[in-house]
């Protein structure tokens, strides 16, 4: 905090100290002005890239995310089918897992050749 | 927005009172301004290193969840499996045998470790469908050929 009191020796102004203290804060100003300029230019192509990686991010989750959704939907739907098959629900279970990697290798390895 | 006598124009009255004289004032000045360029530098980096490391982690993320879904929902439907078993034979269930219910809890674990195994004892085949003695055909998919036994 900038004290009078410092710019006043007894009766005589310190004109010197006076004249960097409203010299200085000009200049200062004229740093600040042209800090906040500059960075709020680089800001402008950051923002953009910083938009497009945030983009990119979500495309490829929405995108990539629909798979587990899919298979977690369907794993579900069996697993009604497989809770009222009573004694036998631990084999049409196990049926069930073997029949869908089977198919899942299948259609892979077909799609693969 | 800075206003007249304001808090930020305070700070540089205060600033420049304690440098002293104009030189350290105009060093200090030019500091900031490499700082400046510096910290938009780096932030530069920074923004250019997300662009690659925000899709990858999202499909790594993706990448987890697919297993998770694929491998973590089989185990979940063999458990809820065993649980309709295991309740079809339990006290008050549809299966209950009384002394024979513990022979039907074996035999329904040894019909599930039958069917792994012939399904592991499967030969290989192209196939759509292993068994059976004719191919079904699938349209858009080229699978291996049968080996021709006769040739």
């Amino acid at each position: 905090m900038v004290e009078p009191g410092e710019y006043v020796d007894g009766v005589t102004i310190r004109w010197g100290r006076v004249a960097t203290t409203l010299f200085g804060a000009t200049i200062l100003a004229y740093f600040r002005g042209a800090i906040a300029t500059f960075l709020s230019l680089v800001d402008i192509p950051l923002g953009l890239l910083g938009g497009l990686g945030e983009f990119l991010g979500s495309f490829v989750a929405v995108v990539t995310g629909i798979w587990p959704a899919l298979i977690r939907g369907g794993w579900t739907g069996a697993a009604g089918f497989v809770l009222e098959a009573g004694i036998a629900g631990y084999a049409v279970a196990i049926g069930l897992v073997l029949v869908t990697f089977y198919v899942a290798t299948v259609v892979i390895r077909s799609a693969t050749n | 927005m800075s206003a007249a006598g304001g808090p930020r124009v305070r700070r540089l009255f205060s600033r420049a009172a304690n440098a002293g004289d104009l030189r350290t004032v105009i060093f200090q000045g030019i500091g900031a301004v490499l700082l400046a360029a510096g910290s938009a530098v780096a932030s530069g980096v920074l923004t250019v290193a997300d662009l690659i490391i925000i899709p990858v982690s999202a499909l790594a993320n993706a990448g987890g969840a697919f297993v998770e879904a694929t491998f973590g929902g089989a185990a979940q439907i063999i458990n809820f499996g065993a649980i309709a078993t295991a309740l079809s034979i339990g006290p008050g269930g549809m299966f209950n045998l009384g002394p024979l219910t513990f022979a039907l809890g074996i035999g329904s674990v040894l019909l599930a470790l039958y069917l792994v195994v012939a399904y592991l004892s499967e030969d290989p085949t192209g196939n759509f469908i292993p068994g059976i003695p004719f191919d079904i055909p699938t349209p858009g998919f080229a699978g291996p050929e049968e080996d021709d036994e006769d040739g």
